[in-house]
């Protein structure tokens, strides 16, 4: 059972941070603002800065300079506070070898204050419960990974910092981390997840940011970001009759040949108009729909671009 | 404060080098116990109560040897496994973790030294039984003698707790629970030969020697318990160059001191990137 949060100051409000290791910059004048209540997802290539940024928020880098705010407390001042409300994974998940799962809980419990009780409450969430006893050092990866939110969830947090949650997971253990994701946000919590599992980020965010070299190069809703391309995809036969005839069309902004369609650059309410044009040509459309563009590939040409 | 020992305290029970350090120390005693015990001279000193300190003495010969073992593991694994993220994500006060983690330790030091003295009874009971003395030689005990195996204890606390605290020292600022065994151990090493060179080549050299670590470490204890051992066996003997009980107890603290400061200070201000 997830209790539900309420509301008040942004989850997240980073301003300005900015990390300097010697003469490289890691994070460079970030801003970011992550609604309560969002999840947002942190996505870029490795050594971006994701990292960087949530071991920041997280206390443990100090910024060079910045600062940011989580769940309305400030990093720099109020970070005992920050923690009790914040849970967190960072990169491979971290726990004592030589304990079991139960033990690996049990301590973090203690080390936060926790009752015990929600150990075992957290282990049947995580679906551990059968192999609690085993040793940490015995588990799988997907194991591992489930302790690891077990654990980030164990305080009761109002806000999560995932970095790559589902790294390890397989199909089951990914579709039942994307289950927990909703359930945490229909609750109200705020989540911040870095994953390069983009299929399920499209999924489960709200919204995203793109960070390359330390700076975010595009951020919003995954639905405005891959949705704004005006691109429709147009089955025909004899396509290449088709793409002469389209190419001197004056108002067609784009024209490329993907396999057996065209990717015509036009908004979807001109559809209708190509579908014309080609009959009037003796050119029969099989099928023509607005291009859905995959993160994937979004988050490719992003990342190339810059 | 209480969270954090209480955490510290369940990794620490759970974990099997503080049980093999505390056993390695305590077979040790009792074997050296018995082969001492052996010699008709020295006897007397194994025999119950001036077994006790026998035992303590033990402690402190055989504490740098085992005791960095702990120290460092215990410092140097928290950044090789990258639990110590796990921690500072939670709790953010890293000299309280710091600190914490060290009085842990420093409270396993003591409970290993009443391990080493039952060690020491053992040894002393077998030692009687084996040799046809009483198991509790008659006349020793006194208020001094009391007051002896306390101060004892104290001192090879303190001096398992030196080699100990220098350990984890090493181990946390190297973020390596190898660097940190090897500081420990190697270093104890070290002072070993450079002293016996300084020693040997005299003049000022052998005033330098005379303030390595190891000097204040090694004669401590003879000093504290001696009195009470029987005078001219080889646990009650000092040279008299060595220094007094005061001088080690303060040279140990000043050095301990130091490596606990520079720890501090080192978790205090850099990125946690493990």
């Amino acid at each position: 059972m997830i209790p539900t949060v309420g509301g008040g100051a942004p989850g997240i409000e980073i301003l300005d941070l900015t990390k300097w290791y010697g003469h490289q910059v890691a994070v460079d004048h970030l801003n970011l603002t992550v609604e309560r209540g969002e999840i947002f997802g942190f996505l870029g290539p490795n050594g971006a800065g994701k990292t960087t940024t949530m071991r920041m928020l997280l206390g443990l880098v100090r910024p060079t300079s910045g600062n940011a705010r989580i769940l309305g407390l400030d990093i720099a001042s109020d970070l005992p506070a920050v923690l009790r409300r914040t849970g967190a994974i960072i990169e491979t998940p971290t726990f004592y070898p030589y304990l079991s799962g139960r033990d690996n809980l049990r301590a973090m419990a203690r080390l936060t204050r926790t009752p015990y009780g929600r150990v075992s409450e957290m282990l049947e969430l995580v679906d551990l419960a059968s192999a609690a006893s085993k040793r940490f050092r015995t588990y799988s990866l997907g194991m591992k990974q489930r302790l690891a939110v077990g654990a980030a969830l164990l305080h009761r947090p109002d806000l999560l910092i995932l970095d790559e949650p589902a790294n390890g997971l397989d199909p089951a253990g990914i579709v039942a981390m994307r289950d927990l994701m909703r359930r945490l946000k229909e609750a109200g919590h705020t989540v911040l997840i870095s994953s390069h599992v983009l299929h399920e980020v499209e999924q489960i965010c709200d919204r995203i940011a793109i960070m390359t070299r330390g700076r975010i190069v595009v951020q919003g809703r995954v639905a405005d970001l891959l949705g704004n391309d005006d691109m429709l995809e147009v089955r025909v036969e004899r396509i290449a009759d088709a793409e002469q005839i389209l190419r001197v069309v004056p108002w067609i902004s784009s024209l490329v040949r993907e396999g057996d369609c065209l990717v015509v650059g036009a908004p979807e309410g001109r559809a209708t108009e190509i579908t014309r044009i080609l009959a009037e040509n003796g050119l029969y459309v099989s099928g023509v729909r607005p291009r859905e563009l995959s993160l994937e590939h979004y988050f490719l040409d992003i990342v190339k671009d810059n | 404060m209480t969270a954090l020992l209480s955490f510290e305290w369940l990794k620490l029970e759970k974990w099997w080098m503080p049980r093999a350090v505390v056993a390695l120390i305590s077979a040790l005693t009792l074997g050296a116990s018995c082969v001492l015990g052996a010699n008709v001279v020295e006897r007397g000193d194994l025999l119950l109560p001036r077994g006790w300190l026998a035992a303590l003495s033990f402690s402190s010969i055989f504490a740098p040897f085992f005791w960095p073992l702990l120290g460092a593991s215990w410092a140097g694994n928290e950044y090789g496994w990258g639990t110590i993220r796990s921690i500072l994500s939670r709790r953010p006060n890293r000299l309280e973790h710091a600190l914490g983690a060290l009085a842990v330790l420093l409270a396993a030091v003591a409970l290993g030294i009443l391990a080493v003295l039952v060690a020491g009874t053992i040894a002393g009971v077998l030692i009687a039984l084996v040799s046809g003395n009483a198991i509790l030689t008659a006349g020793v005990w006194s208020p001094t003698f009391v007051s002896t195996v306390l101060a004892g204890f104290v001192t090879a606390w303190f001096v398992s707790a030196f080699y100990l605290v220098v350990s984890y020292a090493a181990a946390t600022l190297t973020r390596s629970a190898a660097v940190g065994v090897g500081v420990g151990l190697g270093g104890t090493l070290a002072q070993y030969i450079v002293r016996s060179i300084l020693f040997g080549l005299g003049g000022h050299w052998r005033d330098i020697a005379g303030y390595f670590p190891i000097v204040y470490a090694n004669s401590v204890i003879t000093r504290v318990v001696g009195p009470q051992l029987i005078p001219g066996t080889a646990l009650a003997t000092s040279r008299a160059y060595e220094p007094s009980v005061g001088q080690s107890i303060e040279a140990l603290a000043i050095y301990g001191a130091i490596c606990i400061a520079i720890t501090l200070v080192a978790v205090r201000v850099r990125d946690v990137t493990a």
